[in-house]
């Protein structure tokens, strides 16, 4: 499964960085946070969703 | 012009008078469905943008919509500037970004430990007493203790409430300009003794971030410093405070609520997020057009103040469902409680995880609090409750 951002709906809230900091973070000087593990396991699913439904603009994607 | 400009709904607001201060959002749906974009003759004349769609708009164009020249409507009583809030690009950047990386989910969750055990020891002299207040006693001393922590100030309780008490006074109590002008003062003066002692003895505090800090090889000026501490102080307290005590008020009036919570801890953010958009705390920011502009069919000239309504913007029908309904758990929730844009709240992580750790601490030693008598939502004022429902029920034999 992979772990995506839709950048132009992304607005930088980074809630989803609170819920799996594991997955995603925020790179110096940036307002918007980065994905640095895209590639989610069968056993890192359910927090990957979680994530994805933190974010209040729908923008991180996991998909198939 | 000026009749063209006039709407009768928004024409007279008052936005700080007490009454309407109560419950301003019967209010703000006539703004929004009848004048979303409507001028205003208080304090100078302004513009108060009320739609969701229009509040975002303004809060993403900052080249049209300008901080620099206050964002506070009137100004506050400051003579400096709100930073980074009250600087414009480029220089906003370089300020911004100072504490930023302070601030980041990452660089906040590393703290939750200070926080719990703040929470922890606020809570231990709580749970002595049967009935307190908890809006004075853990609603804004845990932000406060928070804050000092982050600022390295040292200080008994009284004096941390002090701080408190000064910063609420200029954020809320802003009917009297004298009183919020000493409180002011006083920042001040606290800072000014402060600041010449933290620089010899520089730490890894947020002062010292300041006072190590380096934009484009310059230094910041002894006025930015100044500047940054009073703003943190401001930004940092009353909004977080006025949070718990409305979600722990939420909780105490819904009984399913307190049961999901309570079964499922995790759920507390999302209760965090909807309390937020019902009870945005900064319920306006107020922007400068910085040149000749239209929005909803009004001219905006360049000059002219808009004072976007977040509090408004926040249960606006057309974002959200049943806007007034507490919903846990709704979604999307896209709710501008930290503002959005260039300027959007640098603290919105700590300030989640705060709210969250007070309510996580204070539900799992509390679980059956219960508040006592009528009380005010939308404030700051007293929140009584009794610890234990038998607590309560023996206040009431």
């Amino acid at each position: 499964m992979k772990l995506t951002v839709d950048w132009d709906i992304c607005q930088g809230h980074g809630r989803c960085v609170m819920v799996a900091p594991e997955f995603l973070d925020f790179q110096e000087g940036e307002d918007k946070p980065t994905v640095i593990v895209s590639d989610i396991s069968e056993a890192q699913k359910s927090l990957a969703q979680r994530a994805c439904r933190s974010c209040p603009e729908r923008a991180l994607l996991l998909q198939e | 012009m000026t009749e063209e400009k006039k709407c009768p709904i928004t024409h007279g607001w008052q936005p700080y008078d007490p009454e309407f201060r109560k419950d301003p959002f019967p209010t703000y749906k006539e703004f929004r469905q009848q004048c979303p974009v409507g001028r205003v003759e208080a304090h100078d004349g302004f513009w108060a943008v009320s739609r969701y769609e229009d509040v975002f708009e303004v809060a993403r164009d900052a080249e049209t919509f300008c901080s620099g020249e206050g964002i506070a409507i009137p100004p506050m009583e400051y003579d400096g500037r709100a930073l980074p809030m009250e600087a414009d690009a480029p220089e906003h950047f370089g300020l911004r970004h100072i504490l930023a990386h302070e601030l980041t989910p990452r660089a906040v969750m590393a703290r939750e430990e200070m926080l719990r055990v703040s929470a922890q020891k606020l809570l231990a002299k709580i749970a002595e007493k049967g009935e307190v207040d908890i809006s004075e006693e853990y609603a804004k001393l845990l932000p406060t203790t928070v804050i000092c922590q982050l600022l390295d100030i040292k200080g008994d309780e009284a004096q941390l409430q002090e701080l408190q008490e000064w910063t609420e006074e200029i954020v809320y109590e802003r009917k009297d300009h004298n009183s919020a002008r000493q409180a002011s003062d006083n920042i001040v003066a606290f800072f000014n003794e402060l600041i010449p002692e933290r620089r010899k003895n520089l730490g890894d505090d947020f002062i010292s971030t300041l006072l190590k800090a380096d934009v484009n090889g310059q230094p910041l000026s002894d006025q930015d410093i100044m500047d940054f501490c009073w703003f943190l102080l401001i930004a940092g307290l009353d909004n977080t405070a006025f949070t718990i005590r409305n979600l722990l008020l939420q909780i105490s009036n819904s009984e399913e609520l307190r049961k999901e919570l309570i079964a499922d801890p995790d759920k507390i953010s999302d209760a965090i997020e909807e309390v937020l958009r019902l009870y945005s705390p900064v319920w306006g920011i107020a922007r400068t057009a910085t040149k000749d502009t239209e929005l909803k069919g009004q001219q905006i000239a360049a000059g002219d103040k808009v004072m976007m309504l977040f509090a408004s913007a926040d249960r606006d029908e057309e974002e959200f469902p049943e806007p007034d309904k507490f919903v846990l758990g709704r979604t999307p929730n896209r709710h501008m409680a930290f503002g959005m844009g260039a300027h959007r709240c640098l603290g919105s992580h700590l300030a989640r995880l705060e709210i969250k750790v007070a309510v996580e601490e204070f539900l799992q030693l509390f679980p059956d609090y219960q508040v006592i008598g009528d009380v005010d939502w939308n404030n700051m004022g007293p929140l009584p409750i009794a610890l234990s429902a038998t607590a309560k029920s023996t206040e009431t034999a």
